[in-house]
C-alpha cells in the first residue's frame, strides 16, 4: 500500500492529500453538526407538536396574514380589524366581550403555535360597558 | 530468469522454438505480439490489444507467453521523445551503440513495471533496416513512429545528426515542412544536403508521403512494416541486438565490451528501473541542448511542446481524470451536508423562536388573566397596559383594601394610589414590574 502510494506522482498525491484534508476538516464537521441539529430539531418539533395536541391544534403552523387571521378570529370575537403597518408588522384591534376574554387569552396561548409570528407587548386594554378594546401589535417572521 | 541463446543459437532457435515477444505503448494501449524465429524467417502470430487499464492482463498474458515458450526474448520500443544520436557514450545516461562510436542516447528508461529483455530505440532500427543501403553521400532517414517522426542524416561511417519531430495535430503539409526547414537549418551548419531520402513508416501514412515528396522536391523511398516485425526482425538474430539494445544509465559501456559478443547478455529484467517523470524533467532542464534539441525548440511551436508533454504524461498513466473522482465526491457529499445543514439551522431557529414565543404568550395570557380577576366586586378597570415585564393600571375602586391587597399579593412591589372624583368615586391606579421567578 505504502510502496503503491510512493510510485504515485505528485499531481495525484497532492489531489489525494486536498481530498483527505477536505474530508476530515469539512466534510465530516459538516456531518456531525448536521446530525447533532436534526437530533435537537427532532426533540423541538416532538415538543411544539405535544403542546398542539394540547390545545386541540391539528393544523400545521401558518405563515401570518390578514386573510388568514381574520378568517381565524371573526367568530371568537366580536369586531376584529387588522392593518398592515409596514412589510412585516402589523396592528390589530379587537373588540370582545368582557366574559370571552378567557377565549382571547387561550387564543394567545397558542397565537405562536398557529402562526410564524409574535406578539409585541405591551397589550394595550380599555374597557367600557363590559366591552373590551384590545390593540396589539403583530411581528411576522 | 532470462534466457539467452546459446553459441549455436541460429540452429537451435528454430529447432527450441525460440520466441520473441513484443510489445509496445501507443496512446492508451498496449499492443503485444509473438514470433516463432526460424531459419526462414519469423511466424508471427496476431496481434492483441490491450487498454492501459488492462495492464496486468497483459503482464499475465506475457507470462504465459514465456511459460509456453521457455526459449524467448521480450522486445519493446523507446518511443522517448527526447533520444538523441552522439559521437560519445555519456556513462549517466541510458545508451545502445547503433555502430561504432554512434550512440543512441535517452536520459532514463522508463518501463514501468512490463517484463522487458531487449530494449531498442527506433534510431537502431532505422539504421539496422537502411545500413546496408549507406554510402558516403548524405542519407536523410526518416521513421515514423506513434505519431513522432524519428530523423538522422546518416553515412555509412557516422550518424551525421538526429532529431525528433512531433506530428500530433499537425497536417500533413506543416509536418513536411518542417521537416524541410529542418534540413535547411542542418544544410547552413553543416553545408551539406541529403541525396536521398529513405522512410520508414510502421503505419499507413501515404497522405504524407505524398506531401513530403512535393514539400522536398525529393524522391523517397518508402518501406511499411509494422512496429511488431521490426522489434520481431530485430530479436532475430543476436548480431542485431548484441549492442544496439538499450541500455540503462551506469551500465558498463559496450566499447568496454567483450570481444565475445555471445558473452553479452541482454538486460534480465528493466522493471527496477522505471523512473518517474519529475527526475527526467530536471535533467532535461540541466543538460545543455544539442542541435537537435534547438532544432526542436525552434521548429516546435508552443502548443505543440505542451501536447508532447501531454502525450508524455498520458503514457506515463500519470494523469487521470478518474483521479478527482475521490475530490469530486467528497466535494459534492461536502456541498450536499453544508446545504442540508445551513436549512436544518434555518428552521431549528424558528423552532427555537416559536417556543421562545410560545412561554411568553403563556405568562402574558397568564397575566391578563389575573389582572382581570383581581377586579372582582372590588373595583372596575378602565384602561390596562400589560405585558409580560410591566403593568400599569387604572379604574375606579369602591373596596379600596380588598383590591389593594388582591393586587399586592399578586405583584407585591407594586404602586398602588387612589384619587378621589368629584362624583364621588374613587380612582385607582396601579403600577408593576413583574419579577420573572
Amino acid at each position: 500500500m505504502i510502496k503503491t502510494l510512493k510510485k504515485l506522482p505528485i499531481v495525484t498525491k497532492l489531489v489525494y492529500l486536498l481530498t483527505l484534508i477536505l474530508f476530515i476538516l469539512w466534510v465530516i464537521p459538516t456531518i456531525l453538526s448536521y446530525m447533532n441539529n436534526l437530533n435537537e430539531y427532532k426533540e423541538r418539533t416532538q415538543a411544539l407538536n405535544n403542546i398542539s395536541s394540547k390545545y386541540a391544534i391539528n393544523d400545521e403552523t401558518k405563515k401570518f396574514s390578514q386573510e388568514q387571521f381574520k378568517k381565524d378570529t371573526k367568530k371568537l370575537f366580536s369586531q376584529v380589524v387588522i392593518k398592515k403597518v409596514d412589510e412585516k408588522n402589523y396592528k390589530i384591534n379587537i373588540k370582545m366581550k368582557q366574559e370571552n376574554l378567557k377565549s382571547f387569552n387561550s387564543f394567545l396561548e397558542t397565537f405562536s403555535l398557529r402562526y410564524y409570528a409574535k406578539v409585541t407587548q405591551p397589550l394595550e386594554f380599555k374597557v367600557k360597558d363590559e366591552m373590551i378594546n384590545l390593540t396589539m401589535m403583530v411581528q411576522a417572521f | 530468469m532470462t534466457r539467452v541463446p546459446n553459441k549455436k543459437q541460429g540452429e537451435k532457435m528454430s529447432s527450441k522454438k525460440y520466441v520473441t515477444i513484443t510489445h509496445y505503448k501507443e496512446r492508451e494501449f498496449y499492443f503485444l505480439n509473438h514470433a516463432i524465429q526460424t531459419n526462414d524467417g519469423f511466424i508471427s502470430k496476431e496481434i492483441e490489444q490491450f487498454h492501459e487499464s488492462e495492464k496486468e492482463k497483459l503482464i499475465e498474458k506475457i507470462r504465459l507467453l514465456k511459460q509456453q515458450y521457455p526459449l524467448n526474448q521480450i522486445i519493446s520500443i523507446s518511443l522517448d521523445a527526447t533520444q538523441l544520436v552522439q559521437n560519445k557514450e555519456d556513462p549517466t545516461k541510458a545508451s545502445a551503440e547503433i555502430f561504432k562510436n554512434n550512440y543512441v542516447m535517452q536520459e532514463k528508461i522508463d518501463i514501468g513495471n512490463l517484463p522487458v529483455t531487449l530494449y531498442f530505440s527506433p534510431f537502431s532500427i532505422l539504421y539496422k533496416e537502411y545500413k546496408h543501403k549507406l554510402d558516403d553521400k548524405l542519407t536523410l532517414i526518416i521513421g515514423l513512429f506513434d505519431r513522432k517522426l524519428y530523423i538522422m542524416f546518416a553515412t555509412k561511417d557516422k550518424i551525421e545528426q538526429s532529431w525528433t519531430l512531433g506530428t500530433r495535430g499537425l497536417t500533413e503539409k506543416q509536418v513536411a515542412t518542417r521537416v524541410y526547414k529542418s534540413m535547411q537549418t542542418y544544410y547552413k551548419i553543416s553545408h551539406k544536403f541529403a541525396d536521398h531520402i529513405q522512410m520508414l513508416v510502421p503505419e499507413d501514412a501515404p497522405k504524407l508521403l505524398k506531401v513530403l515528396r512535393e514539400e522536398l522536391s525529393m524522391s523517397i523511398v518508402l518501406k511499411q512494416k509494422t512496429i511488431h516485425n521490426l522489434l520481431h526482425s530485430m530479436g532475430a538474430d543476436q548480431r542485431n541486438f548484441s549492442s544496439s539494445y538499450m541500455k540503462p544509465a551506469g551500465r558498463s559501456i559496450p566499447s568496454q565490451k567483450s570481444d565475445n559478443k555471445e558473452e553479452q547478455a541482454p538486460m534480465a529484467n528493466l522493471k527496477d528501473l522505471s523512473l518517474n517523470i519529475e527526475d527526467t524533467q530536471e535533467i532535461n532542464q540541466q543538460k545543455e541542448p544539442s542541435f537537435g534539441d534547438k532544432l526542436k525548440s525552434f521548429f516546435k511551436p508552443k502548443a505543440v511542446k505542451k501536447e508532447t508533454k501531454i502525450i508524455e504524461k498520458k503514457n506515463n498513466n500519470t494523469l487521470n481524470l478518474s483521479l478527482f473522482t475521490p475530490l469530486l465526491v467528497v466535494f459534492l457529499s461536502g456541498a450536499y451536508f453544508t446545504a442540508q445543514k445551513n436549512s436544518l439551522e434555518t428552521k431549528l431557529a424558528l423552532t427555537n423562536t416559536q417556543s421562545q414565543i410560545q412561554i411568553q404568550n403563556i405568562s402574558l395570557a397568564k397575566t391578563t388573566q389575573n389582572v382581570f380577576d383581581a377586579m372582582g366586586r372590588s373595583g372596575e378597570l378602565h384602561s390596562a397596559t400589560i405585558s409580560d415585564k410591566h403593568i400599569k393600571l387604572k379604574g375606579l375602586v369602591w373596596g379600596i383594601e380588598p383590591l389593594k391587597e388582591k393586587l399586592n399579593s399578586l405583584y407585591a412591589r407594586g404602586n398602588f394610589s387612589i384619587k378621589p372624583l368629584e362624583n364621588f368615586m374613587t380612582e385607582f391606579t396601579f403600577t408593576a414590574n413583574i419579577s420573572k421567578v
